[in-house]
């Protein structure tokens, strides 16, 4: 095939070339070879009048003054001999004269092991992750990917494999080199060919002794690829050659052109010869990565048509996104779409911001609205609107992986209203993130320190963020360079070392002193990103560099994502994968989005506001025969499967099921006023109730108070805890605000006191106990470990430790009438301790079950103080718990605690997992990549559709909506309703004939609403 | 599994840790297996069993959730890239032979280790489709796959209504998501209402000999569940079953006494008479015996069943069966007159497929603890086998999203006593 296409191109190219070409470069514009390796590959350009470069590197004519010097081989120069000539490039009437200079040829230069061997190996695919370069070699042999650990290779190469891989005395038995030619059986197949360049430098390099790297062996510090700038290739230029130039630490450069390898980011539009030709096939743009060692470029290639019947008709532009897109694709030859009808536009920016439908009323008001500016309002609405930063905070939400399992005690509810309210508020981006990446304290407290609270170590921390604000998977430079991408392990490690001083106890981050990084392979204490740390806290710094408005990634990253939310794929895509191999469809557009975000103080409302005011964004789905196959240059919009959430919350609404969205404000006040007017209920017999309870605590024969606890008291060993005092055991109650006594809650129920692992020491709990009568008593004790028990100061129980029986841990002593205090101490080596005491005999007698308090402790100790004695605050407490009791205002509570907006999950920082949402691609957020959650139409889905559990049980009640109202109204409403349209006439025909024709009428309406739901009208964003 | 109770009898072990279960003769000369699979061994001729199973990194899969991903993902797990089941793998490399199913089954999929399936990095379509339940209720069904709450009429006026509404979307005929969502939306359809989907779920389309041939609980009916799915077409089945504490036996309900861990992890009394309750509940709660009904009873019954089934039909050609166990169980019994989990020597068996029949691959020590053979193969081995045998190429990488290439069961070759 390339065979036939540059026949092709000979035919053609002198009536192509004579008119056009302004003048002719040639790179490079020197040429210095001081090696008998050295080469130079030369590329020559042709500029048009528009700008526009064709490559010429094959139809130029190439004459080398002094063959003695220099000499050619076909658009390569090598070098013959010392000395100097000229190399003249001609096309047409234009000439270039190239000067070369050649020296030091019969010099000896040994063939040096990391940036010849290593690259050539590199380059024979040897080192690839499905050969020696998986992680345990193949065959015994293991090499390290793409060659990034040159000690690794050495060792294997030269000394491992019981030395028959190389064999410096015979060369040509060497395994190394009998095996790629299939001497010998390779399962990797033939790699070399016997005379090729790469056989004849690892011959040589195992001729002049195989040695491996060498005191300052020249490193290669980077790559210089031409061309630099993006090309376009047109029939019948679809070819360009590309030419890579190393530079190393020594100062010197080489053409490494044949020892670099190629790779193409789309087959179908040009793929690249192991030479570094470049042969264009499709419309469409495709980036070319160039990887030398360590080094990474690529070279940007677009592949232009030309279709005599293509004809741009300038479209409609509202702003600058357009003019950009609409380069793009005047340059492709696609032809962009028109706009699309009020109804689409109002149903795709309602679900696009809110994640919800748009709801009737708001429907048919848009339709029947005349203004000219009423799409621009309703974007203004939304953006200002609750449930546009709800359903925005819960795509955050999904990246930043706040679960309520992870996050516990409230704090994920926390940490994702905290970003509601950002983005409600519209906080500025950087402001947002660097609140987040710079986050200490208590994440009870602190919001945003939640998010270090949710990944618990520094890999895991390295990578979220390097996805989640730089758009870089980096996971794999955790253990080896990345193979398509400039991230290095040591960039890993750095961004670790940022990271590495985090101390996550308990939801506490706090900064550790230390905690250097180390570099696992080098063992050297990696220096932090964004540079060496003024603080204790390098976090700082790099928070510092990441939101500066000059970082390549943070800006971009942003406003691509958000262009994806709203046209379903990012102009870098995926939106977390930037690396030079993943170019942008549109580079000028993503520059301009993130210029203008950068510089509007990171403004997230404002790039929402410019992308859904523009043409681009309203654009039909409607394809053309000139714009289908375009799938990255926004010629239509996109057809899209609803989000998980948003097909729950419209299957809700469609169905009946939830409250309208604008009913839910109305609902929550209604409720609160009924739980304000119960509450004064239950307030009025207050004091009945206390003196109620007053009475009939009075009459038990005892009751308890609550209990309370002090400690830990460290000691040496467990009789030094069991022994010593560490308050006044006898005396304590004679001044109980002496020390901090803690109410104890769990206390009342478990008595499971919990020491920390390894403790060694006490704590004391107290009680005071009422007793009617003096009265004789008898306790029953279960505990795991030492335990002594003081009654109103006299020890009465000792042990130091469990006994085998605990049926026989009881102990008596004598109640006073009155308040006693029962103090214990209780003792461990560390861990949970259990330990009840129960009152088992009072008086020789079982106390009578009727005769306990039913009270918590803390109720009976605030009740048995008189009222003048009570504060405020135990008034209050009195008051709350009263109402606690009341079963009506629970249920009031109890609905007002789900939030009626809540049952909408596009609403919820994180929608439970249930079958449906999972099937339609919700993410577990057990990671930060977007591609988590995921859009693909499945089998399951389909299932859940059209006879899922939820759609059935939401199904059942639909006909409750419309059922009031004529058949008509209700096919209106329904459509309204489900596709933000009016009904044509024939699909009011079609509905109202199928209710005419059933016996049941609510049936019916209950298969309408089926029906409507499994159409793709419904469950697609168009 | 106990390989030395099964499999690998060790008649020759210390008395204080040897297995009470005999060795006996199978139909095929010099192979014995114990006496706890008498009827299985009369199909020996067909089976080959491996006795040199091994975990090559002995702790890294030796609990039972790791254990599981382990065998449903031929590839130790914990590794960069979560890996998807091979089920999955080969659902989504091979498609499936009967549209009007789920390619990739497994039966019921309800007890802890069906909690391990993976599908990784590659499209969740392939998901495992588990059909829950316990095969011994009388009115057990598959959920989502049976029209729930409306008549096989009413749902055709409803698919009539929807045809003649559904006008489609502009330019949806060039999206690819619209246009497999529609096919997937058929396919579900005809799922739903054709009565060959049913068919291959109903159990009650069985005679009622065979239904009792494979055993009337729970593990039988599964394995018998497993023969129809093959039938029907469905490229992979899973079978993993544990007889559960309240079920059903002949159509009616019992109740097998115990705790919910009563069957299949051996830690305490592996020989009680029937069950044990052990005091204090926990993991330890309710063991039975290895020998009684809802264990090797059953299961000899079930599996013997299978074989013999699968080859009178002449499913069995085409068919691989793999019987399989994340590990061995000690050599020594505990003190709690248990076994825990072992994971230098185990066993498998396969038959059809072409793997020869009346064959023993592999041998261990006196006691079954420790490999003696010159071959060991290990879980990757059995993953590689299954590949191979169904003709998939896994020199072919399949790329994860983000490019990095994946080679499935690339630490395995196949064993080749199996070919």
């Amino acid at each position: 095939m390339p065979h036939l296409l540059a026949l092709f191109i000979t035919f053609s190219c002198s009536t192509v070339i004579a008119k056009k070409f302004e003048r002719i470069e040639v790179f490079p514009t020197e040429l210095n070879l001081a090696s008998k390796r050295s080469k130079a590959q030369l590329v020559i350009t042709g500029w048009l009048e528009n700008g526009e470069a064709r490559d010429l590197t094959r139809l130029a004519k190439i004459v080398i003054s002094d063959k003695k010097v220099a000499n050619l081989n076909r658009s390569i120069v090598m070098p013959v001999g010392d000395g100097e000539t000229d190399i003249l490039i001609r096309v047409d009437e234009h000439s270039v004269k190239l000067p070369v200079r050649v020296s030091r040829q019969s010099a000896t230069d040994p063939i040096r092991f990391t940036t010849e061997t290593l690259a050539t190996l590199t380059k024979k695919g040897c080192n690839a992750g499905s050969c020696h370069g998986s992680p345990h070699g193949k065959a015994g042999f293991s090499l390290s990917l793409f060659g990034f650990d040159a000690a690794h290779d050495e060792l294997s190469l030269i000394r491992g494999g019981l030395n028959r891989r190389i064999n410096v005395l015979a060369p040509d038995e060497s395994l190394m080199l009998k095996k790629p030619l299939l001497k010998v059986p390779h399962v990797g197949g033939k790699k070399l060919i016997q005379n090729g360049s790469a056989y004849h430098l690892l011959r040589q390099w195992i001729f002049e002794g195989a040695r491996g790297v060498i005191k300052n062996e020249p490193k290669c510090v980077k790559i210089e690829v031409y061309p630099k700038q993006e090309r376009v290739l047109r029939a019948p230029h679809l070819q360009q050659q590309i030419s890579v130039l190393a530079y190393f630490n020594n100062k010197t450069v080489r053409d490494v052109t044949d020892l670099a390898t190629y790779q193409t980011s789309k087959r179908q539009v040009a793929t690249v010869e192991s030479n570094g030709l470049v042969l264009g096939r499709e419309r469409g743009s495709a980036a070319i990565t160039v990887r030398y060692l360590e080094s990474l470029e690529s070279v940007y290639i677009t592949v232009a048509p030309e279709s005599e019947r293509f004809v741009w008709l300038p479209p409609q532009e509202n702003n600058g996104i357009d003019q950009l897109v609409n380069d793009r694709l005047k340059l492709l030859q696609i032809e962009p779409a028109s706009t699309c009808s009020d109804s689409v536009f109002l149903r795709r920016v309602h679900l696009d911001l809110t994640g919800l439908l748009p709801p009737t009323v708001l429907v048919r008001a848009f339709l029947s609205n005349d203004s000219s500016n009423k799409r621009t309002k309703l974007i203004n609405d939304l953006l200002n609107s609750r449930e546009f930063a709800r359903f925005q905070a819960l795509q955050m939400a999904d990246l930043l992986r706040i679960t309520p399992e992870v996050l516990t005690d409230g704090r994920a509810t926390f940490f994702a209203k905290w970003i509601e309210d950002a983005i409600y508020k519209n906080l500025p981006y950087d402001k947002i993130t660097r609140q987040i990446l710079t986050a200490s304290g208590d994440s009870k407290v602190v919001a945003p320190a939640n998010f270090y609270a949710s990944l618990n170590n520094t890999e895991s921390t390295v990578e979220s963020t390097a996805q989640i604000f730089m758009g870089a998977r980096i996971q794999c430079a955790k253990c080896h360079n990345h193979p398509f991408e400039n991230w290095t392990q040591d960039d890993y490690y750095s961004i670790g070392a940022v990271f590495n001083r985090i101390n996550r106890d308990k939801g506490m981050i706090l900064m550790n002193n230390s905690d250097e990084m180390t570099h696992p392979r080098t063992g050297k204490v990696m220096e932090p990103w964004g540079g060496k740390a003024d603080s204790a806290d390098p976090r700082l710094k790099f928070a510092e560099w990441l939101t500066t408005t000059s970082n390549p990634w943070f800006a971009r990253v942003m406003v691509n994502r958000i262009w994806a939310r709203l046209m379903g794929r990012g102009i870098v895509e995926p939106v977390d994968d930037f690396r030079s191999s993943n170019p942008p469809s549109n580079v000028p557009l993503l520059n301009e989005l993130a210029n203008s975000f950068a510089t509007n103080g990171f403004n997230c409302k404002q790039v929402y506001r410019e992308i859904c005011n523009s043409q681009v964004y309203q654009r039909t789905t409607q394809a053309s025969e000139l714009n289908a196959d375009d799938n990255e240059n926004f010629s239509h919009a996109r057809v899209r499967l609803l989000t998980a959430e948003q097909l729950h919350d419209a299957i809700s609404y469609v169905t009946g099921s939830v409250q309208p969205a604008g009913e839910m404000l109305r609902m929550k006040t209604e409720l609160e006023n009924k739980e304000r007017e119960r509450i004064a209920i239950v307030d009025s017999s207050q004091s009945n109730w206390e003196d109620s309870q007053t009475k009939r605590l009075s009459k038990l024969d005892f009751h308890l108070g609550a209990q309370w606890s002090l400690g830990f008291f460290k000691a040496k060993d467990q009789k030094e805890a069991h022994e010593k005092a560490f308050i006044e055991e006898t005396k304590f109650y004679l001044d109980l605000a002496k020390q901090d006594w803690q109410l104890q809650p769990d206390w009342e129920q478990a008595k499971k006191v919990d020491f920390q692992e390894n403790e060694i020491g006490a704590k004391y709990i107290y009680q005071k106990i009422w007793s009617r009568e003096h009265a004789k008593v008898k306790f029953h004790f279960v505990a795991d470990d030492g335990v002594r028990a003081w009654l109103n100061g006299r020890l009465f129980y000792d042990q130091i430790q469990i006994l085998e029986n605990p049926n026989t841990q009881y102990a008596e002593t004598e109640l006073s009438s009155g308040i006693n205090y029962i103090l214990f101490k209780v003792n461990n080596k560390g861990g949970a301790f259990h330990f009840t005491v129960k009152i088992v005999e009072l008086d020789g007698e079982k106390p009578k079950s009727a005769s306990t308090s039913n009270l918590p402790g803390h109720i009976t100790e605030i009740l048995a103080k008189p009222f003048l004695n009570r504060s405020d605050d135990q008034q209050k407490t009195l008051r709350s718990y009263h109402q606690s009791l009341d079963d009506k205002l629970a249920e009031l509570r109890h609905q007002l605690g789900l939030d009626v907006r809540l049952q909408y999950a596009t609403q919820r920082p994180w929608p439970e997992q249930t079958d449906f949402l999972k099937a339609f691609g919700q993410p577990k957020r057990t990671s930060p990549c977007a591609c988590e959650r995921t859009g693909e139409p499945t089998l399951e889905q389909a299932l859940q559709l059209l006879n899922g559990r939820q759609v059935y049980d939401k199904l059942t009640g639909s006909n409750k909506k419309y059922e009031s109202l004529t058949d008509h109204t209700l096919v209106e409403v329904l459509f309204l309703t489900a596709y933000s349209r009016y009904p044509s006439d024939s699909e009011i025909g079609k509905a109202r004939k199928y209710i005419d024709h059933s016996e049941n009428r609510d049936d019916a309406i209950r298969d309408l609403v089926w029906a409507l739901i499994n159409t793709q009208e419904f469950m697609f964003q168009h | 599994m106990s390989h030395i109770d099964t499999w690998d009898p060790k008649p020759d072990a210390p008395v204080e840790h040897r297995s009470p279960f005999k060795p006996i003769s199978s139909n095929v000369p010099g192979i014995q297996v114990t006496e706890l699979l008498k009827k299985t061994a009369r199909h020996m001729d067909k089976l080959s069993v491996i006795r040199c199973m091994t975990q090559p990194v002995p702790g890294v899969a030796n609990s039972h959730p790791m254990g599981a991903q382990y065998i449903y993902s031929g590839e130790t797990p914990g590794g960069a890239v979560e890996m998807p089941d091979m089920s999955s793998v080969i659902a989504m490399l091979m498609g499936s032979d009967a549209d009007h199913l789920p390619s990739n089954i497994m039966v019921p999929g309800t007890n802890e280790a069906s909690f391990m399936t993976r599908v990784g990095f590659i499209p969740p379509s392939y998901k495992v489709f588990k059909t829950g339940g316990n095969l011994a209720d009388p009115k057990w069904s598959v959920p989502n796959l049976g029209l729930e709450g409306i008549d096989e009429r009413r749902f055709k006026n409803r698919r009539d209504l929807l045809s003649s509404l559904d006008v489609g979307l502009t330019g949806a005929a060039k999206s690819k998501d619209a246009g497999a969502m529609r096919s997937f939306m058929e396919q579900a359809a005809d799922m739903l209402t054709n009565p060959n989907t049913r068919k291959a779920f109903n159990l009650e389309t069985e005679p009622a000999k065979t239904r009792e041939r494979y055993g009337m609980g729970h593990r039988g009916q599964s394995y018998l569940m497993g023969r129809k799915l093959i039938q029907s077409g469905v490229r992979f089945v899973t079978v993993d079953c544990r007889e559960p504490i309240n079920t059903w036996r002949d159509g009616k309900r019992v109740k097998f006494g115990g705790g919910s861990n009563m069957n299949w992890d051996h830690h305490d009394d592996i020989y009680s008479e029937s069950h044990t309750n052990i005091k204090g509940g926990g993991a330890g709660a309710g063991r039975y015996g290895i020998h009684t009904w809802p264990m090797m009873g059953s299961l000899d019954q079930a599996l013997s069943a299978l074989i013999d089934d699968l080859h009178q039909r002449g499913l069995l050609e085409e068919t691989l069966l793999c019987i399989v166990t994340e590990f061995g169980r000690t050599p020594k019994i505990n003190e709690r007159k248990g076994r825990d989990h072992w994971t230098h020597a185990f066993s498998f068996a396969f038959a059809g497929a072409g793997v020869p029949g009346g064959q023993v691959v592999g041998s261990t020590d006196k006691d079954g603890g420790y490999i003696t053979s010159s071959q060991a193969y290990t879980i990757d081995d059995y993953a590689a086998t299954i590949y191979e045998k169904l003709g998939i190429d896994r020199e072919k990488p399949v790329h994860t999203p983000d490019g990095r290439p994946i080679y499935f069961a690339k630490n395995g070759t196949p064993i080749p006593e199996l070919f």
